[in-house]
């Protein structure tokens, strides 16, 4: 009889336990939402600061608080040879791409991107050895609204010495952010 | 008279719940997002949830349209929306409430919290993290620019529709080498100035009220004023900037806070998203501008 009554009192208090449990996993899983919002948010201004990342994009409401959307950018890229700089043709099929690396310049997203178009076919002989990609917006003047282009943030990357793992080898870079037109 | 009030009943007899999540999925079938990889599922998932019984409050039904709506901004990062991110918190809010017990009080919960945080990010933004909005720089632009702006821009400022031809075209240009300012547009009207001016301080006043409406402690005074700025806000807004999945969502939002017994709040929260509907389909502004003329030859 008091092996049955132990019995029912330690089930009682395990009962116990797992409610309260339950209970305090039911008081924080309601927050997750929310702290996933803020995570997220809080990111994408720390990335709208340091990287490029246009405030339009990422998750952090910044949408129709600037001119800067990641629509409104434009890259420009240029293949170095010897004695040579031509600019690249960004082919059709690399447009969507060219628009990502646009909405979000990250030294990461512009050296692939480089090492990419380094592999297209232009007129001139040889090996690159280096491509530069400028990414430009255009900000507005208070007064009048005229339109100034600036370089928001331009990365050369040297394809010379390309490792056998591929992009992540490439060996040298010089870089600019939101500096004056190169 | 009766009729009203048979009406009132109804409405009140709602389940604050099911008018939400009845209310996200409209917004889900209504405007659409995602590409064609994810969307038929979005759209199967969001219908058989209206349609068959017992299937509005299953929480799998709301963790596959969380997990959905976030694939999609994963896979689209970072180009997706706000709107993307935002409804896939809230159905995960939504799957979270239903195995919670107390599934009114977590929904109410999120709702105020995501609207909150959603409006102070916004705010931070506006007020401190942009160069160009609290000048008015933005505002001007988006009016000329923006073709989501233009049918409220051609009735309020005055610009015929080729003036705002002209000065699009001349935002449009850039000039990528020296001196890489571009000569300016015709000088606008002192009008205009003060309309785009006048949206730029109430889009900046109204979102930072409800944001600390939202996030104030309840029972607070501005806690109190939260459903009344929210319909406001959802009112004006989306008449001009056509952006309706997201006013959707803020209402469905709303609705998941707001006491049953507050019939007028809750009839006025319906009328603010068939508002938007309209807003969407018939273009008020144009017809308008036509009207009278406004919009020019």
């Amino acid at each position: 009889m008091r092996a049955v009554s132990k019995a029912t009192d330690s089930a009682v208090k395990i009962g116990a336990r797992s409610a309260l449990l339950l209970r305090s996993w039911e008081r924080w899983v309601r927050f997750v939402p929310a702290l996933l919002l803020v995570g997220v948010a809080a990111h994408q201004v720390f990335l709208a600061n340091t990287a490029g990342l246009s405030p339009w994009s990422g998750g952090g409401f910044g949408m129709f608080s600037t001119t800067d959307a990641g629509s409104s950018r434009h890259l420009h890229a240029f293949v170095i040879r010897p004695g040579i700089q031509r600019e690249a043709r960004i082919p059709e099929a690399m447009k969507d791409r060219a628009q990502r690396v646009a909405t979000f310049p990250s030294d990461a997203n512009l050296r692939a991107f480089a090492l990419v178009l380094a592999d297209l076919p232009t007129p001139d002989h040889g090996p690159a050895t280096s491509v530069r990609i400028q990414v430009w917006h255009t900000v507005f003047d208070p007064i009048n609204l005229a339109p100034i282009g600036r370089i928001l943030r331009s990365l050369e990357v040297s394809v010379q010495e390309r490792g056998p793992n591929g992009p992540r080898d490439a060996a040298s870079e010089s870089k600019g952010f939101a500096g004056e037109p190169q | 008279m009766s009729r009203l009030e048979g009406a009132a009943r109804s409405l009140r007899q709602i389940d604050p719940v099911d008018l939400a999540l009845r209310l996200t999925l409209l917004d889900l079938l209504l405007r659409p997002i995602g590409e064609w990889q994810i969307r038929p599922a979005i759209l199967v998932l969001a219908g058989a949830g209206l349609l068959i019984p017992g299937w509005l409050r299953r929480p799998p039904l709301w963790f596959a349209l969380a997990g959905l709506t976030a694939f999609r901004f994963w896979a689209d990062w970072p180009l997706a929306d706000n709107h993307a991110y935002l409804i896939s918190y809230w159905c995960l809010a939504v799957g979270i409430s239903l195995v919670v017990r107390d599934t009114e009080a977590c929904l109410a919960l999120n709702g105020r919290l995501l609207i909150g945080l959603a409006f102070a990010f916004a705010v931070l933004w506006k007020l401190l993290l942009s160069p160009d909005f609290i000048n008015g720089t933005f505002l001007r632009v988006t009016m000329l620019q923006d073709p989501r702006f233009e049918d409220w821009t051609l009735l309020s400022t005055g610009l015929s529709a080729d003036q705002l031809e002209i000065q699009h075209a001349a935002l449009d240009r850039h000039l990528d080498a020296p001196p890489f300012e571009v000569e300016p547009g015709p000088a606008l009207s002192a009008r205009f100035s003060w309309i785009a001016d006048a949206t730029t301080y109430w889009t900046a006043a109204i979102e930072l009220a409800l944001a600390a409406a939202f996030l104030w402690w309840k029972g607070g005074v501005l806690s109190r004023a939260r459903h009344a700025l929210l319909i406001v806000f959802c009112a004006t807004t989306y008449a001009v900037a056509t952006v309706e999945g997201f006013g959707w969502l803020l209402i469905s939002m709303g609705v998941a806070q707001c006491d049953p017994r507050l019939v007028k709040t809750r009839a006025l929260y319906l009328a603010s998203f068939a508002l938007i509907l309209l807003y969407r389909e018939v273009p008020w502004a144009r017809l308008l501008a036509d009207a009278i003329g406004a919009a020019g030859p």
